[in-house]
């Protein structure tokens, strides 16, 4: 851990904690104003280049998890 | 790590869970209904934004234009065109079959968003590779193999959870539809 940096990881981790936050909050209602994730998917899906993209991202995901790195799961 | 994939794929359903809850803790059902392109029930059941799951229905119908809906390549048959032409006092809706032709535009429409999906994401890979960084490990070679293995595993089964589910819909559908017995 000594030589990782660690500034890198807080900064992942604040960020996907936001993020999970943020959709916490969409999903509790307590605004309107704030779209869920799957508002933003389906924002995006109504058109094909979102689709193509949105599929993109879900086979460079797969690729990193399962063909790439497939340890990664069983990593413990 | 397995911990960590798990806690947070039970966060993720938990959250869809709640999401597809109605306001009074009814659960939204039309929704895989909605999925293979029946925006009918899950307009009626009013929950019309699910409907746009299947792609774009909801705009369409909301327009009032109904028959737009079925033929923007969505597996409907006319008879929900003209359900929906007819509002919702028509009164219980038919239990629809999925034409032939609607799994057709189903299955073009699936098969246009992997081949653009993928052909997308070969060519950021490329460009990343030669403008960005040289990776090692055959890059490349794992992009294009690697990705066209991951949808030829998900192909069947996505087509099978798709068949499944419209059989669930139907099978359904036609349970709440039956006459009830007298009662003596």
């Amino acid at each position: 851990m000594a030589d990782h940096p660690v500034l890198g990881y807080v900064v992942w981790a604040v960020l996907f904690g936001a993020l999970f936050a943020w959709e916490g909050l969409a999903l509790s209602h307590l605004s309107a104003s704030i779209p869920t994730l799957s508002d933003c998917f389906r924002a995006i899906m109504r058109y094909p280049v979102g689709r193509w993209a949105l599929f993109a991202l879900w086979l460079w995901f797969g690729w990193h998890i399962f063909v790439r790195g497939w340890h990664f799961l069983l990593r413990a | 790590m397995v911990a960590g994939y798990v806690i947070i794929m039970a966060a993720l359903a938990l959250g869809l869970r709640l999401s597809r809850r109605g306001p009074g803790g009814a659960q939204a059902v039309p929704v895989e209904a909605a999925d293979v392109g029946h925006p009918v029930e899950a307009a009626e059941a009013g929950h019309p934004v699910e409907a746009a799951d299947a792609g774009h229905p909801v705009e369409a119908a909301d327009a009032g234009h109904p028959v737009e809906a079925a033929d923007a390549g969505h597996p409907v048959e006319a008879a929900d065109a003209g359900q929906l032409a007819a509002g919702k006092d028509a009164g219980p809706p038919a239990v629809t079959m999925v034409s032939a032709a609607g799994w057709w535009r189903l299955a073009r429409q699936v098969a246009g968003t992997m081949i653009g999906g993928y052909l997308l994401l070969v060519a950021v890979v490329i460009l990343y590779y030669y403008l960005v960084a040289r990776v090692a490990g055959a890059f490349i070679k794992s992009a294009f193999t690697g990705c066209a293995l991951l949808i030829g595993l998900v192909v069947p089964v996505f087509a099978a959870a798709s068949w499944l589910a419209e059989r669930r819909r139907q099978h359904r559908a036609a349970h709440a539809h039956s006459p009830r017995p007298e009662p003596r």
